[in-house]
């Protein structure tokens, strides 16, 4: 038996002992690996596509406010071009926190991988032209901010293929993108004073 | 306070008499910084054009009353580097860091990243002239620790500065065979953010 004192924020203390809650332990409260359905050999996409599409809903069920910040680990990434064609696989992330938080279906351009080898001018006639390109993995930190007892938090993830500008049919054409995978890990930690 | 005795450094004792953790007994997003992305096109005949984009720098100063540890992260938005074949482009990133009892700041001198390249398919003759070229690479966002992670007393503080610079060589004045009306040099890069944690130093 064990002296039940008053607690307030983070503590806990019964007759059994005196401890922190589990909302003080930073930790990781969610994780998802998404893998990519379209890897492969690609055409024109003048809309984006998605290969990767992953969401993590967590529910706050402590009983003190947390602060939640998200990793998006990103595979290596591969693209394979035929002049003139630019290939691109963006990433996009959206979220939402409340009672019944509904995040916006993830769109964005210029934050991804991509490339293009354009070795003629519009005007002539193109020649054989290949670039191989490939990019290490990845890990962008985003902070997601408080979330209260009881709210929940909804991301969601897209990996989205494109092929912005010209487009002709290349002599030869190789063009294949890969995106592989993307893991999500969600991280929770105490909203003490201080915490921004 | 005698009860419950409680080292007061560690747990605060509310007025009501509650027990609690202090708030700086923790591992804690303390400070963030961002800066604006940007978007530029240079001359293809320009010469190397090289200069400093972004410069800017987050602070923090220890207002606790035990030593912490504090470290940096910095996020780098996506970036698009097209070049051609006259040009070769690179965006680097520099670091600099000062902590302290009031340290001045610190100048962004040390390469941390550097992203870019360029392509050549060489020249023809009669008349003497570069084959026409295009060449674009992005890059995603990501996260990356940089600098230390330095012990500051209470009242001390931590900077650090970053630098964004556009590192361009022009390296071929012959002219465009095929003209030069499709050739393209320009930089489109995403927002920069540093952000400061901070946990105890027991």
């Amino acid at each position: 038996m064990s002296l039940k004192i008053c607690t307030a924020e983070f503590l806990i203390s019964d007759s059994r002992n005196t401890g922190f809650s589990q909302a003080w332990l930073p930790q990781l409260a969610a994780e998802r690996m998404a893998t990519s359905g379209k890897d492969g050999d690609v055409v024109r996409a003048p809309d984006q596509v998605p290969f990767i599409e992953s969401e993590i809903l967590w529910t706050n069920s402590y009983a003190d406010p947390v602060h939640a910040c998200i990793s998006i680990h990103r595979a290596s990434r591969s693209i394979t071009t035929s002049s003139p064609n630019t290939l691109v696989l963006d990433d996009a992330w959206t979220w939402d926190t409340g009672l019944s938080p509904s995040a916006p279906v993830p769109y964005g351009t210029n934050n991804g991988v991509g490339v293009r080898f354009q070795t003629r001018p519009s005007s002539r006639p193109l020649i054989y032209s290949r670039i191989f390109k490939d990019w290490p993995d990845s890990v962008s930190y985003q902070d997601l901010g408080a979330v209260d007892p009881g709210h929940t938090l909804h991301f969601r993830y897209r990996c989205l293929f494109s092929t912005p500008g010209g487009w002709r049919t290349p002599v030869q054409p190789l063009m294949i993108a890969q995106a592989r995978w993307t893991r999500l890990r969600l991280w929770t930690s105490p909203w003490t004073n201080g915490v921004i | 306070m005698t009860f419950p005795c409680v080292d007061e450094e560690h747990f605060e004792v509310t007025d009501d008499g509650d027990l609690t953790p202090q708030w700086y007994m923790q591992w804690r997003h303390v400070a963030t910084t961002s800066a604006n992305g940007i978007q530029k096109t240079y001359n293809i005949s320009g010469g190397d054009q090289s200069e400093d984009l972004v410069n800017f720098q987050v602070d923090w100063t220890n207002d606790t009353p035990i030593d912490v540890h504090a470290y940096v992260l910095l996020t780098r938005g996506g970036a698009i580097m097209t070049n051609n074949v006259r040009n070769v482009v690179y965006l680097e990133t520099y670091f600099g860091q000062a902590s302290g009892a009031s340290p001045s700041d610190p100048t962004a001198s040390t390469l941390l990243g550097r992203f870019g390249g360029g392509a050549d398919l060489g020249t023809v003759t009669g008349p003497n002239r570069t084959i026409f070229t295009n060449h674009q690479l992005r890059q995603g966002e990501r996260t990356l620790l940089v600098g230390s992670t330095d012990v500051l007393e209470p009242g001390e503080s931590i900077k650090l500065r970053v630098r964004l610079r556009w590192a361009a060589h022009f390296w071929e004045t012959l002219p465009i065979a095929t003209g030069a009306t499709e050739a393209e040099l320009s930089i489109s890069t995403g927002a920069s953010r540093l952000d400061v944690f901070a946990y105890p130093a027991l």
